[in-house]
């Protein structure tokens, strides 16, 4: 008939894929017996075969943590015989083929760890250029934990001004406040920025009227809540800061959101650690509350019971 | 645009789209099918269903998908549509050695193609059914001529006997890497549906093979590997259900 | 090329095609991409070059030249009219002013730089050549005088070299016609939405290969003199201090109230989705008379309002009478496109809506499908019994044999026909009014790909229909090169220039909020016109002559191709009742190009088939060689004998 074409079937491309992934496993188990052979034969004893087949097998596999472990005895052995200029280019190599790597796996422990012991160890690691690849793999993934953690070390380790990261979360923040990880971020970096109280007291008075906008405009979002959560005891831990004003503002607030919305879990569970904060509310109320919150949330109950020890 | 290849797990560097152009019957779709496929028929029938091609090669350590593609026909009224061009980074304008008229619209298709395709296209002069030395009409000199005239490599070619065709596709590849990788592009980014697909895919394939390699041994890492990939609850319930 | 096209007299070898299309507008095209795919075969026609219709993009010089064509007397004549056409054009040569700037600077650049007087005299002889070369329109010939007077001024005021270091790139700046080629520019700009039906389409039917887009960055509103950006996705709307706290929540409650009623991103079936959606109308319709009931029932303030309507909604007629349920699809379409492909919910084709046809006339012609431009065709031949299309004549004089024959009113008006069996298409036409301006820099508050909205009676008062302005900056002008395309778009009520002007003087002098806001963009070259579509009501079925008529498409003020999906759809099902309209390609890989000799179950490699047929042919040459052997020895025998 005109026009109609040939196709392949499924049973033929399953076949054909089969197959092709036979040879790819048979090649992946020849390279680790390889990689044993040579490990058996070295008995300790360090070299550049000793890297590229490492890396090799790791190009296939980067979750073989034993392998990063062993390039690691390599690399400290070196140290001991080889001059630090040369160290350095193999730790730039190092560097390169782990961005590789990430790039691929994103997520995996034994990579970044080893990104970071390597960081540790270069004379001279390019800080900036670490914030960008966390920056370019957040853009892919905003909740990559291990970008967040790998940031805070590079902060730690570097001089990047804590400013220019509030700012990158606050980024983070708009672009979509579902992401407990930049919220995560920004309790961290805020106190080492403002360390004196009254600074801090402003902040927070600010983040207060941020998190105020995010549970408005979706109170269903729990990071938002859980960092509310944080500025309420880091508004406490401020002295003199005349807290129980503050939290009876917020109060009056969350209660007009309930108003909008009152099967929402969160405003309700959280009017109610305010209360307990402020204190002096009638406890009857406070139990109401919990049976309003056992209602709508069945699966914490035996959490929201715990609090009532707390009234 | 040399797109890089943004999807983590793809399995080239960069996508270099090549065009064919020429005449109907000068060899254009058999070019391709022996380049991509290593395959060639005799028969002059149109086939249906060649839209493109896909072949990735390995230059200078950077693994290159060419996606070629073929006139589709159209270029038997000059009808060919002006959306063809776009993005082409590399053309093969084709004519057949035993046919003087398809070398003399060779002039007309380098018209065609300044007005459609972007001035910094790489162009390549292919004259095929180099085979066919009986019949040969158009001599190796008038080509490489008209080629010098335009500043544009040439070969000739059979795709029959698979002649020059691997070259061909080849130094073409390497003329445009050379040009597109060192000025890096800043054009706006593109949007496809459909074919972001595959990442997905990929994605799923990489878990999947690691489970082959289970015994006991590797059982301990590779449950480790899958924690690694659950972050949010969603995906520990389908783990659990997996 | 168009020589070649008449020159080839046995240009269609064959000359039988099961169906016979007219025009290359976007219905006709996915007609032609469906037949083809289904194993029609088919030929399709424009008597235009270009492809497209009505959904064509053409160059600035290309465009302009249409323009002028149509203000001749050329076509007047109505009968040989096809679209695209227009009326009340009007060109402006305010270029003037600009270029001439552009040019003074360049012309002093050179002075500055180069060492020579003879290198001067010799750049600005080049200069006068090059804009003689161009496109020849009034134009550049008067900017030709004013260069020529310039160059005598500059020689007058020869000022000794002095080499001063100035931050200019040595490449001269090219005039708006040396780049009019780098521009696309569409008679019908059109957006597309992200889970729209037209990408929904291109994905089904795998012809999303052969086009690329970008996403639109922002969609605005006008109000109250100035752009207001409109947000949409959780993090905008967060974002945003124009709205109280109150306003956000009611804005996301009822975005997700209509999620909620089209069930989006749940597991259910389509059926059921669709079920539960037709039931929460149908109990929604209990309570409000219309969409906007439906929406004042919310209690927002004006401008929300504005928004949801004008923003969200994206329906620009019949305003006051919006059904629920129209309504109600058109922010759900809105909603779930948003953050598919960008935060935006709309994409903007990369080069121009034109390319969207031409992917399907592509599709149709690698399934077989036969392309000519530049012919038409002059009359139908019926069938003396069954009354039923036999052959079209084509305007070459060849005579094609077909059994179906698909094209819009305009042209079957022109067409003459045995018997007069054509009678005149009930159709309805509507006149739109556009306005296309190349200016310097984007409008002010706006980011480079724009859509702005202009509710009825926003520019003092006056508009009475909603105004469409699309902005590109990025895409479909030459890059880098400051250089941004404006259309507007609004159903018409007297010509273009009536319609829009005022509205163009105020959006692009604009409303400097802060320093920061850049100066207003100047006009660098514009144009006014109408045009107008007819759409057919209903496919012509009464008849059952096999000629189906579709209407004229163009979109004017709605987005996406909804409408030309279905009717697409619709005149498939009378050609191919049952068919799959637009089944998936295969992939590439799995596709197998030749035939084998006889039906394997096992293989079907082309290598092993090829091996195969090699050990064929060599068993058959060597059975060959055998007989001849034989037959040798035979001769020789009886030779001996």
């Amino acid at each position: 008939m005109h026009g109609v074409l040939k196709v392949r079937t499924s049973e033929e491309k399953a076949k054909a894929q089969r197959l092709k992934e036979l040879e790819k496993i048979e090649s992946y188990n020849k390279l680790v017996k390889s990689f044993e052979e040579l490990r058996e034969k070295e008995n300790g004893r360090y070299n550049e075969v000793s890297l590229s087949v490492s890396k090799s097998l790791l190009i296939e596999n980067p979750e073989y943590y034993t392998i990063w472990n062993y390039r690691r005895s390599a690399i400290l052995q070196f140290t001991e015989t080889k001059e630090n200029s040369e160290l350095q280019v193999i730790y730039q190599n190092e560097m390169k083929f782990l961005e590789e790597c990430i790039q691929r796996y994103t997520k995996s422990y034994w990579i970044w760890f080893h990104r970071q012991w390597i960081a540790l160890r270069m004379d001279q690691c390019d800080w900036e250029r670490e914030m960008k690849l966390c920056t370019k793999l957040l853009n892919f993934d905003l909740r990559n934990f291990h970008c967040w953690g790998h940031r805070r070390f590079i902060l730690k380790h570097s001089n990047i001004k804590l400013e220019d990261e509030l700012k990158y979360t606050t980024e983070k923040v708009e672009q979509n406040f579902s992401n407990y990880s930049a919220w995560h971020q920004r309790s961290c970096i805020l106190p080492k920025i403002y360390k004196e109280p009254e600074q801090l007291l402003e902040k927070i008075l600010e983040e207060f009227e941020l998190v105020r906008n995010a549970v408005y405009t979706e109170p269903k979002d729990s990071s938002s809540w859980i960092y509310h959560k944080w500025l309420v005891a880091t508004l406490k831990s401020i002295p003199n800061s005349n807290h129980i004003e503050v939290l009876k503002n917020e109060l009056t607030q969350i209660y007009d959101l309930i108003e909008l919305e009152p099967d929402c879990k969160w405003p309700i569970y959280t009017t109610l650690l305010l209360k307990i904060e402020i204190g002096g509310f009638d406890k009857q109320e406070l139990l109401e509350t919990i049976s309003q919150l056992v209602k709508l949330d069945p699966d914490h109950k035996n959490y929201y019971k715990s609090l009532e020890t707390k009234i | 645009m040399t797109s890089p290849a943004t999807n983590k797990s793809a399995a080239y560097d960069y996508l270099i789209k090549l065009l064919l152009i020429g005449d109907s019957g000068v060899g254009k779709s058999c070019l391709l099918l022996r380049f991509s496929e290593d395959s060639f028929t005799p028969s002059f029938i149109t086939t249906i269903g060649i839209d493109f091609k896909i072949r990735t090669i390995e230059l200078e350590g950077k693994r290159i998908k060419l996606q070629i593609w073929d006139t589709a026909g159209q270029e038997r009224f000059r009808t060919i549509t002006t959306a063809y061009y776009r993005g082409a980074m590399g053309i093969l304008l084709v004519y057949d050695v035993t046919d003087e008229k398809s070398f003399g619209n060779i002039r007309n298709w380098i018209r065609n193609i300044e007005q459609h395709a972007t001035d910094s296209v790489n162009k390549m002069l292919i004259g095929n059914k180099c085979d066919m030395a009986e019949k040969k009409v158009v001599d190796s000199s008038r080509g490489k001529s008209l080629a010098d005239e335009y500043g544009i490599k040439f070969l000739e070619t059979s795709a029959k006997n698979s002649i020059n065709v691997e070259e061909a596709f080849i130094s073409l590849a390497k003329d445009i890497k050379k040009r597109m990788i060192d000025t890096p592009n800043e054009q706006p980014q593109v949007v496809q549906p459909g074919a972001n697909l595959n990442t997905n895919n990929n994605k799923k394939k990489a878990c999947k093979f690691y489970i082959f390699p289970c015994y006991l041994g590797y059982w301990y890492y590779f449950c480790l590997f899958y924690a690694n990939r659950l972050i949010s609850l969603n995906r520990l319930l389908s783990w659990v259900l997996f | 090329m168009e020589e070649e096209r008449k020159n080839n007299s046995n240009w269609l070898e064959n000359d039988k095609f099961d169906c016979v299309i007219l025009g290359t507008g976007l219905i006709e095209s996915l007609v032609a991409g469906a037949l083809a795919r289904a194993g029609k075969s088919v030929l399709h026609f424009d008597k235009k070059v270009v492809y497209g219709g009505f959904e064509s993009s053409f160059n600035l010089g290309q465009l302009t030249t249409i323009l002028q064509e149509s203000n001749t007397n050329v076509l007047l004549d109505k009968k040989d009219l096809v679209p695209p056409y227009f009326e009340n054009v009007v060109i402006n040569k305010a270029v003037q002013t600009a270029s001439l700037k552009e040019e003074e600077n360049q012309i002093k650049q050179e002075e500055t730089i180069s060492t020579t007087t003879e290198n001067k005299e010799e750049d600005k002889k080049e200069k006068v050549e090059t804009t003689t070369t161009t496109a020849a329109t009034t134009m550049t010939t008067e900017n030709i005088n004013n260069n020529d007077e310039n160059v005598n001024d500059n020689n007058n005021n020869n000022e000794p070299e002095v080499l001063q270091v100035i931050d200019v790139p040595l490449a001269k700046e090219k005039t708006l016609e040396e780049l009019g080629r780098l521009f696309s520019i569409d008679i019908s700009p059109t957006l597309l939405y992200g889970r729209g039906a037209l990408v929904k389409l291109l994905i089904s039917s795998s012809a999303s290969r052969y086009l690329e887009f970008k996403s639109l960055d922002q969609n605005y509103l006008f109000a109250n003199g100035k752009v207001h950006e409109i947000p949409s996705t959780k993090g905008s709307i967060f974002k945003d201090s124009t709205f109280s706290l109150k306003e956000k929540r009611l804005i996301m409650k009822f975005m997700e109230s209509i999620r909620d009623l089209k069930k989006e991103g749940s597991d259910l079936d389509d059926s059921k989705k669709e079920e539960h959606f037709k039931q929460s109308i149908a109990e929604l319709g209990k309570q409000y008379k219309n969409f906007i009931d439906y929406i004042k029932s919310y209690k927002f303030t004006e401008l929300v309002e504005s928004f949801i309507l004008y923003g969200l909604s994206l329906i620009h007629e019949d305003l006051d009478s919006i059904p629920l349920e129209t309504g109600i699809e058109s922010v759900s379409l809105y909603t779930s496109s948003l953050l598919v492909y960008g935060v935006s919910p709309f994409l903007v084709p990369y080069y121009g809506v034109g390319d969207i046809p031409q992917a399907f006339c592509r599709l149709c012609a690698v399934f077989g499908g036969s392309y000519v431009l530049g012919r038409s065709v002059d009359s139908i031949q019926f069938n003396q019994e069954t009354g039923k299309v036999e052959s079209i004549i084509c305007s070459e004089g060849q005579t094609i044999k077909t059994n179906h024959f698909i094209t819009s009113p305009k042209y079957l008006n022109t067409i003459s026909s045995q018997n007069n069996l054509i009678q005149p298409q009930k159709t309805i036409r509507k006149t739109y009014s556009r306005f296309i301006g190349i200016i310097d820099s984007k409008i002010i508050g706006t980011q480079n790909e724009s859509f702005i909205t202009i509710p009825p009676k926003s520019i003092n008062g006056k508009n009475k229909n909603v105004i469409n302005i699309l902005q590109l900056s990025s895409i479909c002008v030459p890059y880098n090169k400051n250089k941004v395309l404006v259309h507007f778009t609004t159903l018409a009520e007297s010509t273009a220039e009536n319609d829009l002007k005022e509205c163009v003087e105020q959006i692009l002098k604009g409303k400097k909020d802060s320093e920061k806001d850049s100066a207003s963009p100047s006009l660098l070259w514009s144009t006014y016109f109408n045009y107008s579509v007819d759409f057919v009501e209903t496919i012509n079925q009464e008849k059952d002559n096999n000629i189906v008529v579709c209407s004229d498409s163009p979109n004017g003020q709605t987005v996406d191709f909804e409408y030309h999906i279905s009717q697409a759809k619709k005149i498939f099902e009378t050609i191919c009742p049952g068919q799959i309209f637009l089944e998936k390609v295969p992939d590439a890989d799995d596709i197998i190009h030749f035939e084998e000799p006889e039906t394997t179950e096992t293989t079907t490699d082309n290598k092993e088939t090829e091996t195969e047929q090699k050990v064929e042919t060599e068993q058959e040459q060597k059975i060959e060689t055998e007989e001849e052997n034989e037959k040798e020895q035979k001769i020789e025998t009886e030779k001996k004998e």
